[in-house]
């Protein structure tokens, strides 16, 4: 390489200006990919776009593919009724590793062993109040720090086993619940799954099992029997004693397809050898090796003496055949072997046998085998000083997954977007660039959200809350008001814009609002002289992507439209938006859906690029008989708001949703599900001091950060 | 091996004259070779003297990448050794410049690099280096950080 100067540049003001040249904010995604969780917690709190960034589903979801290359090591240790979380890099040199705290959870029941699951754990809490002992579920992510509690299950002296599987088609983490009595050889009863799911409630399902068994018990930690299962790739394994096939000294596996909902046994392999060893020095264990399932157990020789390790590989479930791998470890193991009571940690993915010490002594490490070479290496641990002489089980398969637990819950985990525009010029170019509003867009589209407009004061006001999702009350928020004060549409909105016609003056102005920033437009003059009645809808073109405005203005006392009287305007076309006439060869006249505070509101519903409304036929007597559109419902009905209850709409599940046009102290949404023909009511709050006003609510309401000057194209 | 030399100009108008074959690694020269071969002199506007020098000596090592993994553990020796020359500023003008000549080993690399460096940052020293300005109101401050508490205790003595 050559260097020259061909001039010399030492301008200092012109490097500070290199220097500070903001970072584009997916290269700053970039890195945030790569920090541990703890940093990306910490960095939530920077600002509110990265909050909401390192919240949103784009961004959890890469982090946890980037996350699934480098798997975690993952301490737990049960102490003074909680279960404290550790972890730590895999070692690259075999140097020390300290074991990081993360967090403890209450979970106090040791009835499982905390084997991660696609980075999350199952434990559970139990409370014991008047004599009545509660045992709750709990799924913790101690990537994030939070835990959600199931559901409650009442138990009388019966034990409730639950195990973590995550199903990787359906991305979709599921618990399998069971009880059991405490006494004897009871078999397990009352199998249920519950499905956790991004912004719902989880559901629950009972199943049926036609395999009579009782998991095996790997543990007893403090009165507590301790079981456990090892999920690979959406297949639950455990080990269980099977009613009528398995001696009751030596278990066999059971496993549960969660995607399937079926149970099914493996048989072990004819013959000595596969015997379960419990309750030794060293005990058998389930571990996922390479992906498949396979059983650490100690190599005993024919005096007694443990020479190495047995792994057995499943290698067909059907076929009930496991291949088997017999090691006879090099001579530091015999060493080892006598002083410390060990146990199998797992397999690492290059085929690496860890074991670590039963309990946490002075000195606590894992012990690395590898069949390859035929070596023993010991890595030490530090940072579990505290934990002396209590229980570790050590995971190394831990992912780290920073999608938090309120994400199956049924509240909106983002912040206010409205606020977010003006966060700063780096947030505010970010927020405005197309990409981000498109993919944001594209996110939020599948997730449509209930938005609530009250006229009061000359002002509409916007609440919103997402969908209720099995939940029986919601608050909504309110989001802000406009100066509309000219109620002639039904304020539907569309692709989340909406549009509204406002009295400036004496002139009434179609006003684009977006209530997920804010900002207002009021739109030009229009062309007409007309200016008694004007009704305007909003609607959008999916194809060309541009919003479009219908004009139509009328005399006060004749409703009917001629073709000089229709006006659109586009937005979005980069020059100034300009009303062009368009001719109408359908005279007609709009149906008066709704009479508030003097005005005449109309309303009409836009799918997919074409508007819908109702008009009234020439010769009846204002009878509606001629309907356009879809959703029949949702607009012929709105116009009987003399009755009680109004039609909302109908939820993407295929429910029929009602409530009351009017605000009042217990105001609910009514959801009917015609399948099932059931009513359930959901309570609205948040808009009490709104009381006796009309309100108008939709059920698909998408957010959109897209600013209003960005549409126009100005 | 073609021993083409392409120059290859920084703004603040440096040149550096390299082999083919290295400027290649930069695909945003890459292709604009592909689109015309007859270019041997590349102005890179985007990218200082000093930033482009430190990219072109990258691409030099990484020039030929062999598959044994002795040659693997070497580069990532050589990797980790040459990132620990920079501090935090001029690894965001070298991931700013890797962005933009378009070297996706060294974009890796350096975002790794910013990650370690920044893990055990405030959130405040974070504000700075990628100025961001604070939109929280103390309450809301207070109310995310008791969210988050965990993730506090050891950044209270942050590293400088």
């Amino acid at each position: 390489m050559t260097r020259r100067k061909k001039r010399s540049c030492s301008n200092p003001k012109k490097e500070e200006v290199v220097k500070s040249e903001p970072i584009p904010f997916d290269l700053v995604i970039e890195i945030l990919l790569r920090l541990p969780a703890k940093s990306i917690a910490r960095f939530r709190y920077v600002s509110k776009l990265w909050q909401s960034t390192l919240r949103g589903p784009h961004f959890t979801e890469s982090f946890l593919t980037l996350s699934s290359s480098r798997p975690k090591i993952l301490f737990t240790c049960l102490k003074d009724g909680e279960t404290f979380f550790f972890s730590s890099p895999h070692t690259q040199d075999l140097s020390p590793i300290s074991a990081n705290i993360h967090m403890s959870f209450p979970v106090n029941c040791p009835s499982n062993i905390c084997r991660p699951v696609h980075g999350w754990v199952c434990g559970s809490h139990q409370r014991t109040t008047k004599g009545t002992t509660v045992t709750v579920p709990l799924i913790c992510n101690p990537s994030t720090g939070e835990s959600l509690a199931l559901c409650k299950v009442k138990t009388r002296r019966k034990g409730v086993i639950s195990f973590l599987g995550f199903d990787p088609i359906d991305k979709k983490f599921k618990v399998l619940c069971m009880t059991r009595a405490y006494v004897g050889r009871a078999d397990s009863e009352e199998h249920q799954v519950l499905t956790l799911e991004t912004g719902k409630k989880p559901s629950r399902k009972m199943i049926e099992c036609d395999i009579l068994h009782y998991p095996t018990v790997v543990e007893h930690t403090n009165g507590f029997s301790q079981y456990d299962g090892v999920c690979i790739n959406g297949v639950l394994y455990y080990l269980a004693i099977v009613h009528g096939v398995s001696d009751h000294r030596y278990p066999d596996v059971v496993c549960f397809e969660f995607r399937s909902d079926k149970f099914n046994y493996i048989k072990k392999v004819a013959g000595p050898g596969m015997e379960m060893y419990l309750r030794g020095q060293l005990d058998s264990t389930l571990v996922n090796y390479k992906g498949k399932l396979a059983k650490l157990q100690p190599n005993m020789s024919n005096n007694g003496v443990c020479t190495g390790i047995q792994l057995w590989v499943l290698e067909d479930a059907e076929k009930h055949e496991w291949s088997s791998h017999i090691y006879v470890l090099p001579p530091p193991w015999r060493n080892v072997y006598e002083e410390t009571k060990l146990c199998f940690v797992g397999t690492t993915r290059k085929g690496e046998i860890v074991l670590s010490p039963n309990t946490i002594s002075n000195f606590f490490y894992l012990l690395y085998y590898n069949p390859e070479r035929n070596t023993i290496t010991i890595v030490k641990i530090k940072g579990l000083e505290t934990f002396k002489s209590h229980k570790a089980y050590t995971f190394v398969d831990h992912l780290e997954d920073v999608k938090l637990v309120s994400s199956f819950q049924d509240h909106d985990c983002l912040l206010s977007l409205a606020r977010f525009r003006c966060v700063s010029k780096l947030c505010g170019s970010t927020l405005t660039n197309q990409d981000f509003t498109e993919s944001f867009y594209t996110i939020y589209s599948s997730r449509p959200k209930l938005l609530f407009t009250v006229l009061k004061d000359r002002k509409t006001f916007f609440f919103s809350s997402s969908n209720p999702q099995g939940a029986s009350r919601l608050a909504v928020k309110i989001h802000m008001s406009f100066p509309i004060n000219r109620p002639y549409e039904n304020f539907r909105p569309v692709c989340g814009l909406k549009q509204h016609t406002s009295k400036r003056g004496t002139i009434n102005v179609p006003l684009i609002c977006n209530p997920s920033t804010g900002e207002t437009l009021a739109l030009p003059n229009l062309n007409t002289k007309r200016k008694r009645g004007v009704t305007s809808y909003l609607g959008y073109d999916p194809i060309d992507k541009q919003f479009k405005v219908l004009c139509m203005s009328h005399t006060r006392n004749r409703r009917y439209f001629r073709s000089d009287e229709v006006e659109v305007l586009t937005l979005g076309t980069g020059t100034h938006p300009s009303w062009r006439m368009i001719p109408c060869n359908i005279p007609h006249e709009l149906v008066v859906v709704d009479r508030t505070s003097n005005h005449s509101a109309y309303d009409g519903i836009c799918v997919n690029g074409v508007l819908y409304y109702l008009k009234m036929p020439k010769h009846t007597n204002g009878r509606v008989i001629s309907i356009f559109g879809l959703r029949l419902q949702a607009s012929s009905l709105e116009d009987n708001s003399c009755k009680k209850e109004i039609y909302v709409g109908t939820s993407d599940t295929g429910e029929i949703v009602l409530s009351h046009d009017i605000i009042t102290d217990h105001f609910y949404l009514s959801y009917y599900n015609p399948e099932s023909n059931t009513l359930t009511r959901v309570r609205i709050q948040g808009m009490e001091a709104f009381k006796e006003r009309k309100v108008y609510i939709f059920l698909d309401h998408v957010e959109d950060l897209r600013q209003v000057a960005r549409i126009i194209g100005s | 091996m073609s021993s083409n030399k392409i120059v290859l100009t920084s703004s603040d108008g440096e040149s550096f004259e390299v082999e083919e074959v290295v400027a290649r690694k930069l695909q945003i020269v890459g292709h604009m070779l592909e689109d015309d071969c007859v270019i041997n002199e590349i102005p890179l506007q985007n990218v200082t003297g000093d930033i482009l020098s430190m990219v072109i000596e990258y691409c030099k090592t990484h020039v030929d990448e062999e598959e044994s993994e002795e040659a693997q553990t070497k580069l990532k020796t050589w990797d980790e050794e040459f990132m620990k020359k920079f501090d935090i500023k001029t690894l965001l003008q070298i991931i700013l410049a890797a962005n933009y000549l378009n070297v996706k080993g060294l974009l890796d690399l350096v975002s790794q690099t910013i990650a370690d460096t920044i893990k055990d940052y405030t959130p405040e020293q974070i504000r700075e280096v990628f100025g961001v300005e604070n939109d929280y109101t103390e309450e809301e401050e207070a109310e995310v950080r008791k969210e988050n508490a965990w993730a506090f205790d050891e950044a209270d003595t942050p590293k400088p």
